[in-house]
Order: C-alpha cells, then sequence, then structure tokens
C-alpha cells in the first residue's frame, strides 16, 4: 500500500506536514487499533492507545531511521504504549489455562482422524457469532504478549521478523510462541466440535 | 527401513511450523512428507492445524468502525501545533 504513496511521503513526515500526518492515520489505523485491542481487549482504551501513538509517532518522527517499514515502526511505538496501558490497569493477561504437553498433543491427533474436519463447514454446527465470540473468548485466555504475535502474524500476515521487530524479541521466539497459539486454539476448537482426548 | 526414514509423531509436531512455511530442510521436508502419508493421524493433526487457523482468520478478524479514523484526526487536529500555510489534520 504505502508504494502507492508519494516518494517524498516521509520527508513530508519529517517535516511534520500534518497531511502526510493525514495520510499515515488513514493508512494504519486499523492496525494499530487492531493491535491494541488484542492486547487489551477493551475498546475504548484501544482507541485511546491508537490516538496516542499517532500523536507519539507525529513528536517522534524524526527518530524514524527507516530501516523497518513505518508500518513497522509504528506498531511497535501502539505496542510499547499498549504494554504501558496494560502494566497500569495491572493486567498484562491471564496466563495459558495449563499449556499443552506432548501427550494431550498426540491423543488430539489420535482423536481427530475421525471426526468431520471442522474446516469444511462450521456453520452448519454453530453460528457465525458463536463461532467468533467461542474464539475470542479462548484467545483471551492467553497472554497479551502471545494475543499479539497472533493478531501479527495470523491476522495481519506479516512476516515473523516484523513481528520480531514489533515486540522486541527474537524471530525464534516468535515462532515459538505462535505455534504455542495456534495449537491451543486446535484443542479449543476441538472441544468445541466435540471429540474425546480433550481434558481440561 | 521405510518407518525409520520417515521420522517420528514427535518431530512431526516439532516441525509443523517450519514445515508450513517452508522453512525445513530439503531431506526433513522429505522425511516428514513420507511420515504423513504413513501416519493417519499425524495427517489429521496437520489438516487440523491448518483448519484452526483458517477458522481464526475468518472469524476473528473484524474490521474496525471507519469512524474511529475520524476520531484519531480529530484527536491530532487538537494537539498538533498550527502550521504555516499547512491545513490542520482533520477528517
Amino acid at each position: 500500500m504505502s508504494s502507492q504513496l508519494p516518494d517524498d511521503w516521509i520527508e513530508r513526515l519529517r517535516a511534520r506536514e500534518h497531511e502526510a500526518f493525514n495520510e499515515l492515520v488513514r493508512l494504519h489505523h486499523g492496525a494499530v487499533y487492531r493491535l491494541a485491542l488484542r492486547m487489551l481487549r477493551h475498546r475504548d482504551d484501544a482507541q485511546e492507545v491508537a490516538q496516542e501513538s499517532f500523536l507519539a509517532a507525529y513528536e517522534g518522527i524524526g527518530g524514524f531511521a527507516g530501516r523497518a517499514s513505518l508500518k513497522t515502526w509504528l506498531l511497535s511505538i501502539a505496542y510499547r504504549k499498549t504494554v504501558d496501558r496494560l502494566k497500569r490497569r495491572g493486567d498484562e493477561g491471564a496466563i495459558i489455562s495449563g499449556v499443552l504437553d506432548d501427550s494431550e498433543l498426540w491423543r488430539i491427533a489420535q482423536s481427530v482422524q475421525n471426526l468431520t474436519d471442522w474446516g469444511v463447514n462450521p456453520e452448519q454446527h454453530y453460528s457465525r457469532t458463536q463461532l467468533s465470540e467461542h474464539l475470542g473468548t479462548s484467545l483471551g485466555r492467553l497472554p497479551a504478549d502471545s494475543r499479539a504475535v497472533f493478531e501479527l502474524r495470523d491476522l495481519q500476515g506479516l512476516t515473523s521478523q516484523e513481528a520480531a521487530d514489533i515486540l522486541g524479541i527474537s524471530e525464534g521466539a516468535v515462532r515459538v510462541r505462535l505455534h504455542r497459539v495456534r495449537q491451543y486454539l486446535m484443542r479449543e476448537l476441538q472441544s468445541l466440535f466435540g471429540g474425546p482426548g480433550v481434558h481440561r | 527401513m521405510m518407518k525409520l526414514l520417515a521420522g517420528t509423531h514427535a518431530e512431526v509436531r516439532e516441525f509443523l511450523l517450519d514445515y508450513l512455511e517452508r522453512e525445513l530442510p530439503l531431506l526433513k521436508r522429505w522425511q516428514f512428507r513420507l511420515h504423513l502419508l504413513m501416519c493417519p493421524n499425524c495427517s489429521a493433526y496437520l489438516s487440523r492445524y491448518r483448519s484452526s487457523v483458517s477458522l481464526a482468520r475468518n472469524y476473528l478478524d473484524d474490521p474496525p468502525p471507519p469512524e474511529l479514523v475520524d476520531l484519531t484526526l480529530q484527536f491530532l487536529a487538537q494537539r498538533l501545533p498550527e502550521q504555516d500555510g499547512n491545513a490542520s489534520p482533520t477528517p
């Protein structure tokens, strides 16, 4: 998307031209808000963090070195603002309820092969609202950092390296967290759609 | 012999993400595929793993209300310093 913008856009941002910042908001508000909402799970707080992030971007644009993309830089500001907000709330996210161990994963593997694949036509069993709510609630049980990895990688489609830059962790750590979140969601869906081998 | 070459169930679960993102070395990838051919449990597991990601994408990916962009522009318009010959941010 940013490739459609004029070449001098970054320079105009550095010169703190307001119209260039308007464009930054229009382009990236969705990504910033969604990351904050995924971590905070509160719409008003997420919108406040989004606003504060754009203001911080305006004030800090001189420090944008251009090594990462503008979107990555902006999301890293939003991530730090969101973590600050979580700390102020005294809520850095609930801990995952029972980490999956290898024997449980194997039980799931053994149990799924005889069941209809829930990915084929899930709305045959549950409404769209029910599925959204179930998945949202399940994801909400994970730590905020894990939700951030999932949001950036699987929902916003960033690369592991981009997510690592935003979260300030290694690419390997992003991949491990992503894998654990996906396995956790698989267990939650297994639980929703029924089948043996799921005990909590 | 084939069983030995095909790797283990634990390896499949360990290297699942690398396999899906095409980051396994060629030999490991080949072993992985062989194992999937021989093991219905792991094959079903991979299918569920993929379905879980796809389902989550379909049902969790809500676009934010468009009016929030306008609210953010209004917020900035009130806080950014005025510029000569340059309009303040407006929705």
